[in-house]
């Protein structure tokens, strides 16, 4: 690899000739290790409204891993044993904890106008995980295989027909609908949620809308080429 | 042509055909449910035209709770911060 020989750039940085070597000066410039994984964050983070998004998160982490439990184990053993059918309502109830950490961060970042200071990709990325969550619990909801599951798919066929896509999104097919929700469905939300997170990452928690722009605490140090003149 | 798309077919011509509901039929799928006896069909409210299953109810009113506290309560301070 050329980086060790690479001539240096007008900024003191090395110049990369190899894509690698620009993806990951690319990817340095927006996102430095500081900012990724930070000590300090501002003062204003230090109220109970920033934490539903990370609660989210972590109510998110507890999904996954029970999931797995659940579709390794199968439904005749989450129907029947204790065990199962505890863990089967821990799943539950960490997706209803899930979507209550997340409406209430929506609001906040709504009355924040978090899309503000060049975060409208993370705006969007949040909407969209948000959508993509509902898909996605929709799909857990029609795999109980019980009497509210099968009242559930066939009052969800007629509207899902109805926009034409009933043929491929067939909500009385378990088998497809089991493949969504154990393995598309909860990998598009996770990919959405990191991307959002790296966003959130590179642009910084946004700042009350009472906070002063000249606010030394939104100021960074160090200029990030990511974010700077975006305001 | 595939057997489900000439049934969505048929579905979408029927959805298409505008029925109209008088108010005792417009109510949400869940009192329906409740009506056709099906197990564990829940507690339902209504205020007017304004029907609401109860754990519904239960989950808003725990996010706007939340929410309200959020904005309340005063955040521990534990380590110094910037």
């Amino acid at each position: 690899m050329s980086s060790d020989s690479a001539p240096a750039a007008p900024d003191g940085e090395p110049g990369f000739s190899t894509w690698t070597g620009k993806a990951r000066g690319w990817a340095l410039r927006r996102l430095p290790a500081d900012k990724l994984l930070p000590e300090r964050q501002p003062s204003y983070v230090s109220s109970w409204i920033y934490i539903f998004g990370m609660a989210a998160v972590a109510a998110f982490v507890y999904i996954l891993g029970s999931g797995a439990v659940l579709a390794l184990n199968g439904p005749a053993w989450f129907h029947v044993s204790g065990l199962g059918r505890f863990i089967n309502s821990t799943h539950l109830w960490s997706v209803e904890l899930f979507f209550m950490f997340m409406v209430v961060h929506l609001w906040g970042k709504f009355w924040m106008a978090a899309w503000r200071g060049g975060r409208v990709m993370t705006w969007i990325t949040g909407m969209l995980a948000f959508l993509v969550s509902i898909v996605t619990a929709f799909t857990g909801y029609l795999l109980q295989t019980n009497f509210d599951s099968q009242w559930i798919a066939f009052q969800a066929k007629d509207a899902l027909n109805a926009v034409g896509i009933g043929a491929w999104f067939n909500v009385a097919d378990l088998g497809q609908l089991l493949m969504w929700h154990i393995t598309l469905l909860p990998l598009a939300v996770a990919v959405v949620v990191a991307v959002h997170v790296v966003l959130v990452r590179m642009h910084g928690v946004v700042p009350p809308l009472e906070a002063a722009a000249s606010d030394a605490q939104l100021r960074s140090t160090a200029p990030n080429p990511a974010t700077d003149g975006e305001d | 042509m595939y057997v489900g798309q000439e049934a969505c077919s048929v579905i979408r011509k029927k959805a298409s055909v505008k029925v109209r509901l008088s108010p005792r039929e417009a109510v949400m799928l869940g009192s329906r449910q409740a009506g056709a006896g099906m197990p564990d069909a829940g507690v339902y409210f209504q205020w007017g035209d304004f029907l609401i299953q109860f754990g519904n109810l239960v989950v808003i009113t725990t996010m706007v709770v939340l929410f309200i506290l959020a904005l309340v309560i005063p955040f521990p301070h534990g380590r110094k911060r910037k």
